[in-house]
C-alpha cells in the first residue's frame, strides 16, 4: 500500500489540530485572579473583581470591627479595605508586606482587599477546578469554590461574594 | 431648638456656596474635621477646668473602641449646642474651606458599621480627613 502523501499528512495534522481548537474553545473557562496571602495562593473569580492597585496608605476608622484595615483614597474616591486573613483562619495581621489591593464587587457591597500581590490574571477550564478539600473546616469551606493549580502549586479559589455576604449577616 | 435652626439654616447657605469651613485635628494618627459652625469656642484644657465644664475624651465619645490615645497638644472644643459641654481633642491643625464637591459618603462596607457620627470624608492635600457631627 503506499504511504500518504507528505502533503496530505500535513493537511491532516492541521485539521486535527483545528478540531482541538474548536473542542478549546467549546469549553467554559473562568478567569481567575491569582494572588498570594501569607506566601499561599488564593484566587477570585474575575467577574467579582473590578481594580486591582499598588497598597497604599490605609488610614483607620475609628469604631469599626477589625477585619476593615481602613480607607483609602483613590483618585479622590474613597474605598474601604479589608482584611480577609480571618475569614480564612489564618493569622490576624499580615506580615506587612503586602503589596496589592484589590477592589471586589459582590452582594451590593464594594470594598478593597489587602493582598500580599497580584500574580496572575488567566484563564482556566472551568472543569479544572475541583472541589475544596474536604480537609478543610466549615467555616472557611463556605468561602472557598474550589481548587486549582498554578505553577505545580495548589490555588484555592475564594468567593468573594460569600464573604461579603458573611460580613452582611453579622 | 434655636441651635438646630442656626444649623439648618447654615447647611443651606453652605451648600448654595458650595463650600464649609472647618476646623481640622488629629486624634493618634486619625485626621477629623469639624464645622466650624457647630463650635462655640476652642479653649485650653486648664480653661474648661476652670469653667468647669463637662469634657469627654475625643476616643469616648466616638467610641473608638480599646485604643488608648496619648493626647500631644489637647484643647478642649465647645459645642455651640450646649457650651458647658467638650470634647477634648488633640493636635487642632488648622482652619480650611471645603468645597462640597470634595466631600465623599464614606464607603458603603463602613457605613454599615455606623461608626458614631462620621458622617463623610474629604480630602486635605491629599489627606483624607473625616467629618464629624459634634452634636
Amino acid at each position: 500500500m503506499p504511504s500518504k502523501k507528505k502533503s496530505q499528512e500535513i493537511l491532516e495534522a492541521i485539521e486535527e489540530k483545528q478540531s482541538e481548537t474548536v473542542a478549546n474553545k467549546n469549553q467554559t473557562t473562568i478567569k481567575l485572579v491569582i494572588f498570594t496571602i501569607l506566601n499561599s495562593y488564593y484566587a477570585f473569580r474575575g467577574e467579582s473583581i473590578k481594580e486591582i492597585l499598588p497598597a497604599a496608605k490605609i488610614n483607620r476608622v475609628p469604631g469599626v470591627p477589625n477585619f476593615i484595615l481602613g480607607i483609602i483614597n483613590v483618585r479622590g474616591d474613597i474605598e474601604s479595605v479589608i482584611n480577609i486573613n480571618n475569614f480564612l483562619g489564618l493569622a490576624e495581621r499580615g506580615t506587612g508586606t503586602e503589596k496589592n489591593i484589590i477592589i471586589a464587587e459582590g452582594e451590593g457591597v464594594r470594598s478593597g482587599i489587602l493582598v500580599g500581590s497580584v500574580e496572575d490574571v488567566m484563564d482556566f477550564p472551568e472543569n479544572s477546578i475541583q472541589p475544596p478539600l474536604s480537609s478543610l473546616n466549615d467555616k472557611i469551606k463556605q468561602f472557598v469554590i474550589g481548587e486549582t493549580d498554578y505553577k505545580e502549586q495548589s490555588v484555592t479559589v475564594l468567593n468573594v461574594r460569600e464573604i461579603f455576604k458573611n460580613i452582611l449577616a453579622n | 431648638m434655636d441651635a438646630l435652626i442656626d444649623k439648618v439654616i447654615h447647611t443651606d447657605e453652605s451648600i448654595k456656596s458650595g463650600s464649609i469651613e472647618v476646623l481640622t485635628f488629629q486624634i493618634d494618627t486619625m485626621r477629623f474635621a469639624v464645622d466650624l459652625e457647630e463650635i462655640y469656642e476652642l479653649i485650653e484644657l486648664d480653661q474648661a477646668n476652670q469653667r468647669e465644664c463637662q469634657t469627654t475624651r475625643f476616643e469616648e465619645e466616638f467610641m473608638f473602641g480599646n485604643i488608648t490615645v496619648n493626647y500631644i497638644a489637647p484643647k478642649v472644643l465647645l459645642r455651640k449646642s450646649a457650651v458647658s459641654s467638650g470634647v477634648l481633642i488633640d493636635q487642632a491643625c488648622e482652619i480650611c474651606q471645603v468645597s462640597i464637591d470634595r466631600i465623599r459618603p464614606l464607603p458603603g462596607l463602613v457605613k454599615l458599621f455606623n461608626p458614631t457620627r462620621i458622617w463623610g470624608t474629604t480630602l486635605i492635600d491629599q489627606e483624607i480627613f473625616f467629618l464629624i457631627d459634634l452634636q
